[in-house]
């Protein structure tokens, strides 16, 4: 990991999601939080490490797998503009559940809790936070919408011919399906 | 509230939500004496499902029970939530109609932050936007490991397959919402933190 030089308040200020951000309060968000470059294939965090900072991803492309027993699963890439491992931020004690790798040449900011103190009010770790409340509650409906799931497939269906209930998936493959497996 | 009645409170939402960082005492004492206080009597309606989400609640004294329609159409009791709390956080960062009512069990104290105040401090960088920003997401990480706790629970029972009904609608519908459109992306699968045991693991 080394410093991003060529990265600038520049590379931010093409994010989406600083969009209404001036310029001067991502030139001081570089200054506290200056942007890194990950080479293709370092490990960023390895699942079951301690968190302790969450990354946004300027340029580049991080990939995200579990792993268990000698069997790895790729679950996703996270994207420039998004943000990996912020629960670092609001519950700094958790263990990552996933191995994140730079899959090439990525620029990154590091997200750490210590910096909370300094950014108070800057706008652009402003517009992070307002990011990262969009992007939990969306995480929690999901979770509400496969809680409905699971209900759903709980329930007697007298109304439901046998032979369509027995041919009806389980509840765990139904679950299953909600969170992706096999991806 | 006076300002001392302000702090005190905001101390102790603090403390409930695990925020450690002194300055958000006075921040969010801040926030609150921008919102209407008001007392509400038992059964009063304080949030209801289905409307548009048009304020914050901070539940100051008291207990609201909260309550959502089943998909049968029967109002189910989720949970009953005592203060120091915050209510109506997600349909409002979302825009979207509340998905559950709260409702006053016995007499409680509220202060409300109109919408338009609410996005304006969200929005602000400051002292108060960035105590209010923690507060939410503090409120939103213990959301996201119930409903994770409780998805985890209806995954690796053994029972699963055959039907859960040991697990009651309350339990399931906990944390339950909205059946708007879903989609779970790869990336933020990872985000959710949530391992799916094998098929082996029966």
């Amino acid at each position: 990991m080394v410093d991003a030089a060529g990265a600038t308040a520049a590379d931010l200020a093409r994010l989406p999601l600083f969009a209404d951000v001036d310029r001067s309060d991502l030139e001081d968000l570089c200054r506290v939080a200056p942007p890194v470059v990950l080479a293709a294939g370092t490990p960023v965090f390895a699942q079951g490490a301690r968190a302790d900072v969450a990354l946004l991803v300027v340029a580049g492309e991080l990939e995200v797998a579990v792993g268990e027993g000698g069997r790895r699963t790729v679950l996703g890439k996270i994207a420039p503009g998004e943000v990996v491992g912020e629960l670092a931020l609001v519950e700094p004690e958790r263990t990552r559940l996933a191995t994140v790798t730079a899959t090439r040449a990525t620029t990154c900011i590091l997200l750490s809790p210590d910096l909370l103190a300094v950014v108070t009010r800057n706008a652009a770790w402003a517009a992070i936070e307002r990011h990262l409340l969009r992007s939990l509650v969306r995480r929690v409906r999901e979770t509400e919408r496969a809680l409905h799931e699971a209900w759903k497939a709980a329930q007697p269906a007298p109304d439901r011919p046998a032979a369509r209930a027995a041919a009806a998936p389980s509840l765990r493959e139904r679950l299953r399906g909600f969170v992706g497996r096999g991806t | 509230m006076s300002r001392a009645e302000l702090e005190s409170y905001a101390q102790a939402l603090s403390k409930a939500h695990g925020i450690a960082d002194p300055r958000s005492t006075p921040a969010l004492a801040t926030v609150l004496a921008r919102g209407r206080r008001e007392r509400r009597n038992d059964g009063d309606v304080l949030v209801a499902e289905g409307t548009p989400a048009d304020a914050l609640l901070f539940l100051v004294h008291g207990a609201v029970r909260v309550r959502q329609r089943d998909l049968n159409g029967r109002l189910c009791d989720l949970t009953t939530m005592p203060a120091p709390a915050v209510l109506g956080h997600t349909a409002l960062i979302d825009e979207t109609p509340r998905t559950a009512s709260c409702i006053a069990a016995g007499r409680v104290e509220v202060v409300t932050l109109d919408r338009d105040v609410f996005r304006e401090v969200l929005a602000a960088a400051s002292d108060e936007g960035a105590a209010l920003r923690r507060l939410l997401l503090k409120c939103l990480v213990r959301q996201l490991d119930r409903g994770n706790g409780l998805l985890r629970q209806a995954i690796a029972s053994p029972a699963a397959g055959r039907a859960r009904q040991d697990v009651t609608v309350s339990e399931l519908l906990r944390v339950a919402g909205a059946l708007e459109g879903f989609h779970v992306s790869d990336a933020e699968l990872a985000q959710m933190e949530l391992v799916v045991p094998d098929e082996d693991d029966d």
